[in-house]
């Protein structure tokens, strides 16, 4: 039986491992040179458009927007997408039909925003507060604890937004509950960039001294710290089997690590240039963002300089930020004058899985319902590892550790049970007769007693007769010169 | 009526009696018992009724163990309605007009039960002459139909030959199964097998009863009846054939073992005599090994073996004429004896059929011997250290590869001279370098070449440039908090103030020891790659609440962590599973119907009411 069944799971693994190899080789989709000497990269939008059916080809485009510079943000599902500009601008976009569903001007600065559980709600990361508007881009919620809020992230299983401000603090809050879940000081100033592991909803944190740190919300302390680069550590990504983290620093250096050994599996050295962004396809193509060009590359293991996949100018302006759109094979770009959308075949995912709830053309109350499965599934934050949430229901490792825990938390339990058995009565000598009869006395209607009420009385009607005094008088800036005029 | 005398003598004579009787039961003294104390009764009480719940108490195990067992229970679940044909047809009740007909039919016929039936044929028998006759008749036949059905009904149940073949196989499998479970558990009970398993064959083997058991032998006797003489002839011959061989294997092994404890005379003597025959043999080959040369090289290779293996030879006379007993000269002799192709049993290529005693053997042995000679060189080349025997393997290796006849001795001597090299030399093993660097190792990061000053920029590298703009400070930060967090942890030093620590005052006794609570042994955990990475720190920091959601240790029915974990990795949603197992698998652990009345526990095994 035993062996049956680890024979079986023998052959899933293989398959499994079959299934990810080619998936890991996946070229589908991808431009092809016709001669060994022609250069993908070589390849301008304009001959992608024209190459791709009249569907396709609208995807790409320029949306010019006033007050930029401006970022962008993609929704789960890929058919929406927040862009957040630094004159105030936010404006949410429904990408199928290529319409805005709402604008938001806020008259301060944007610095990142998100959408929340779905396209209904996003978060705007404002000058002092967080914010969350609804789809008609009426404010719902200022988030006062979110003070200075520089990135935003969401944690779609957890429930989660969590944010990093200026002063160096990582906080979440639980938006299905409203409820503070934590914060975080990471110690090491205004961090430069955030992004965050889909696999194991860690937090990667790119600081201003070369280091990325990594956070689950239930520990105080980043769960890891690598130092990355020399300077700041600007854009920071992960994949999306969350096997890979890239980091881009001032150094001009753009670093894949393995996420299980936490070595730099590849490094590419940008000449003279410095990423300000990093993003990762479904596929597992790396956008690169510099300040005036996006270059994409084939994969992680295929990062080489000069020998990008695609690239792309951005005819004089700068780039903000860069992000794939999932199940589309469409990268967005957002800069100083407002949002680009370019085509990159070999993008996007071909199969949602509508279980999963990013199914792109889920109806009104496919929403809802992906909703409610949303908060039935909703993971607790304990879950939030380096490893990912396998551990849970497994077999204690460390059972000395364990043992010591159990120990303290009978002991608590014990603590308050004895706590409440004995009630011991402190208090001695209240029962005797003397007081008995001094508390009788009270009720007892005499001279003092009278003349003490009347006391009290007449000093509580002298109170409330100044308050309506004071009331009843109009005041103006001038009354307090008088009230110190007639005082002296 | 008046009252007489006689009536009054006849009641005084009563009274009279009752007196008497009083009289007597004062004067025979009958104690009463004192009444116990009530304590002691309830004791007693107590233990009986102790006794008796002991006798009935194991009734509920099979019950207690069959509930815990059970993965959910159901109470007030709705019984399914039993079908019998029996019940069937003592709850029939006709309904539709058809049944009713029917019935009607059957009623008049008077064939709607069985007495009906018998009360009818009684009143037809009357009627007839041969009535006796004829219900005999009747009784036989039934006798024989109930018979045939019974037979029948064997022989749907009895089983086939075959069947009974499998089963006595299967049964004697599962014994094998068991007795082996036992005797791993018990190494005595394995001798006390081994003894019975090795009685049971050599019974085998005496009685002949298994001697024919080959495909051609069973083919034969298949044959039965028609077999011919010249095949049972054949088969004796066979099995004579075979006894022969057996014989001459039990031989063979005997003088094996008379062979292997030679005296270390006897072994030296050996030596000495095949050294002389070594060097007289032919080399087989062909035209080239012939050649001139070739011939001049293979002689001046065999005047240094022998040299060695004369020196050798004193070496290990002088050494038998100082201490007999040593390790170390055995291990020279079973050199010496490689040397000069005699190799001892145990340094030999595989055990083949002993062709021992004559010269043959020597010159037949020749290429086993020097694949020998060199493992056993090796080790008493090498001078202790790990490296020089490492080597002197190596060189061991590369001997029979290289084939040939001197490439044993070229190889020993090439693994002493660099057993002597490797142990005067210090070993150094470099450690695998990290093409990304790192704080302390990689040069090319965390030393640079310090730019001069003067040299103008453009001539200065990226590197040079990137380690002007970013200087070490960050690095050599990380580094520090790196080691900062990976030294263990220190207790808060205790401020230094006056009167703390000392309450008691001066000259008091020292305080008794607090008694050491014994902590459970600490695990520790070696550093993963990760951890040793020097550009890394990992939180080392056990997380509480996520131990919460492991569990301390396998839970009950489960025998191991990998068992265990193995079935909750077990998926259990409908994506993976049918709507049964889903629904199996999901059932609550206890579910009650709503306004179903929840019985109590029953006694007794088995499938119990709430069980699912």
């Amino acid at each position: 039986m035993m062996r049956r069944q680890r024979r079986r799971e023998q052959h899933v693994r293989q398959t499994y491992n079959d299934t990810a190899a080619r998936y890991e080789q996946t070229d589908e989709g991808l431009l092809e040179p016709e001669t060994p000497t022609e250069r993908t990269h070589k390849t301008q939008q304009k001959a992608i458009v024209e190459a791709t059916s009249a569907n396709a080809a609208a995807n790409a485009w320029r949306k010019a927007l006033p007050k930029g510079p401006y970022g962008i943000n993609v929704a789960r599902t890929g058919r929406h997408a927040v862009c957040y500009g630094a004159g105030g601008r936010v404006e949410v976009l429904d990408l199928h039909r290529n319409v805005r569903t709402a604008e938001v001007r806020c008259g301060e600065v944007c610095r990142a925003a998100t959408f929340l559980h779905d396209e209904t709600m996003v978060a705007v990361a404002q000058r002092k507060y967080v914010y969350v508007y609804d789809q008609d881009g009426a404010e719902v919620h200022r988030m006062a604890k979110h003070l200075e809020p520089e990135h935003l992230s969401y944690l779609p299983f957890h429930f989660l937004l969590a944010s990093a401000g200026h002063a160096g603090w990582l906080k979440y809050n639980d938006v299905s509950t409203g409820q503070f879940v934590a914060e975080h000081n990471t110690k090491a100033g205004a961090p430069r960039s955030l992004a965050q592991n889909p696999q194991t909803a860690v937090l990667c944190l790119g600081h201003g001294n070369g280091v990325c740190s990594l956070w689950s919300p239930a520990q105080s302390k980043p769960l890891a710290r690598l130092l990355c680069h020399r300077g700041a550590v600007d854009a920071v990504a992960c994949a999306f089997d969350g096997t890979y983290l890239a980091t881009g620093g001032m150094d001009g250096f753009v670093k894949v690590w393995d996420c299980r050994t936490w070595r730099a599996v590849k490094e590419l050295r940008l000449s003279g240039r410095a990423p300000v962004s990093l993003a990762f396809s479904q596929t597992g193509r790396i956008a690169v963002t510099c300040a005036k060009s996006v270059e994409i590359y084939e994969s992680a293991k295929k990062l080489k300089a000069f020998q990008p996949y695609l690239s792309h100018k951005l005819d004089g302006s700068h780039a903000t930020n860069s992000v794939f759109r999932p199940f589309e094979d469409v990268l967005l770009v957002g800069h100083a004058l407002g949002v680009d959308s370019i085509l990159v075949p070999g993008a996007g995912e071909a199969s949602y899985d509508a279980i999963d709830g990013d199914d792109p053309y889920r109806s009104k109350k496919g929403r809802k319902t992906a909703v409610v499965r949303g908060l039935l599934d909703k993971l607790p934050i304990e879950t939030i590892t380096l490893q990912g949430a396998g551990f849970v229901g497994t077999v204690e490792r460390d059972a000395a550790a364990a043992d010591k825990e159990r120990r303290a938390l009978e002991e608590d339990a014990n603590a308050a049970l004895s706590k409440r058995i004995k009630e011991k009565k402190k208090t001695r000598g209240r029962s005797k007769l003397k007081a008995k009869l001094k508390k009788r006395m009270k009720n007892v209607v005499s001279k003092e007693t009278q003349l003490l009420k009347e006391k009290l009385a007449a000093r509580k009607k002298k109170q409330a007769d100044s308050v309506a005094v004071q009331e009843a008088a109009p005041t103006t800036a001038l009354d307090r010169l008088f009230a110190r005029s007639s005082r002296r | 009526m008046s009252l007489t005398l006689d009536d009054l003598a006849a009641t005084s004579g009563t009274a009279a009696q009752d007196l008497a009787l009083k009289s007597k039961e004062l004067t025979q003294k009958q104690v009463v018992a004192v009444p116990v104390a009530h304590a002691t009764e309830r004791r007693a009480q107590r233990q009986l009724a102790y006794d008796e719940t002991k006798k009935t108490a194991d009734q509920w195990d099979d019950t207690i163990d069959a509930e815990r067992k059970t993965s959910s229970l159901n109470f007030g679940k709705r019984e399914a309605e039993q079908t019998s044909t029996s019940q069937l047809a003592s709850s029939f009740f006709a309904d539709t007009p058809l049944e009713r007909r029917v019935e009607q039919i059957l009623q008049q016929a008077s064939a709607h039960t069985d007495q009906a039936v018998q009360a009818r044929e009684d009143e037809a028998l009357e009627e007839r002459d041969d009535a006796d006759e004829r219900r005999k008749e009747l009784a036989k036949t039934r006798s024989l139909l109930f018979f045939a059905e019974r037979k029948a009904k064997y022989h749907a149940k009895v089983k086939s030959k075959a069947y009974a073949r499998l089963r006595r196989k299967r049964l004697k499998k599962r014994d094998e199964a068991a007795r082996e479970a036992a005797a791993e558990a018990d190494p005595s009970l394995r001798e006390a097998r081994d003894d019975e398993l090795a009685t049971k064959r050599a019974q085998e083997r005496m009685d002949l009863r298994h001697a024919s058991t080959s495909a051609w032998a069973r083919s034969t006797k298949m044959r039965g009846r028609g077999a011919v003489e010249s095949r049972r002839r054949e088969m004796r011959d066979n099995e004579a054939l075979r006894r022969e061989l057996a014989k001459k294997q039990e031989q063979s092994s005997s003088e094996d073992e008379s062979d292997s404890d030679e005296s270390r005379e006897e072994l030296i003597a050996k030596a000495k005599a095949s050294l002389g025959e070594c060097v007289d043999e032919e080399q087989p080959g062909g035209a080239l090994l012939n050649m001139k040369f070739m011939v001049k090289a293979r002689e001046a290779q065999r005047a240094r073996a022998r040299e060695d293996a004369e020196r050798l030879l004193e070496e290990l006379e002088a050494g038998n004429a100082s201490s007999d007993d040593d390790d170390e000269d055995g291990a020279a002799l079973r050199e010496l004896a490689a040397l000069s192709g005699d190799a001892p049993a145990e340094a030999e290529a595989p055990p083949t059929v002993a062709l021992q005693g004559n010269s043959l053997k020597v010159r037949r042995k020749r290429g086993a011997a020097a694949a020998a000679a060199a493992p056993a060189a090796a080790p008493a080349a090498a001078d202790g250290t790990g490296a020089a025997t490492k080597k002197a393997r190596a060189a061991a290796a590369e001997a029979p590869a290289s084939g040939g006849e001197g490439a044993w001795l070229a190889a020993a001597r090439k693994a002493r001279a660099r057993g002597r090299a490797v142990s005067q030399k210090h070993v150094e093993v470099e450690p695998p370098r990290l093409r990304t660097g790192s704080v302390t190792q990689a040069p090319e990061e965390s030393a640079p070449p310090p730019p001069t000053e003067n040299a103008p920029l453009t001539k200065l590298s990226q590197q040079d440039l990137l380690h002007m703009a970013f200087d070490d400070k960050d690095q050599e930060d990380f580094a520090a908090q790196r080691s900062e967090e990976l030294a263990p942890e220190r207790p808060p030093e205790q401020p230094d103030l006056l009167g703390w620590g000392s309450w008691a005052g001066e000259g008091a006794p020292a305080a008794r020891p607090k008694k050491k609570r014994k902590e459970a042994p600490v695990t520790i955990v070696p550093p993963t790659r990760a951890a040793a990475n020097p550009r890394v720190i990992l939180n080392a920091k056990r997380h509480k609440k996520a131990g919460l959601l492991k569990v301390a240790q396998v839970p009950y029915p489960f025998t191991s962590r990998s068992e265990y974990e193995r079935y909750m990795a077990r998926p259990v949603g409908n994506d993976w599973n049918a709507a049964p197992a889903v629904k199996k698998l999901t059932r609550p652990a206890v579910s009650v119907r709503a306004g179903a009345a929840v019985e109590p526990i029953r006694k007794g095994g088995g499938k119990k009411k709430g069980l699912v």
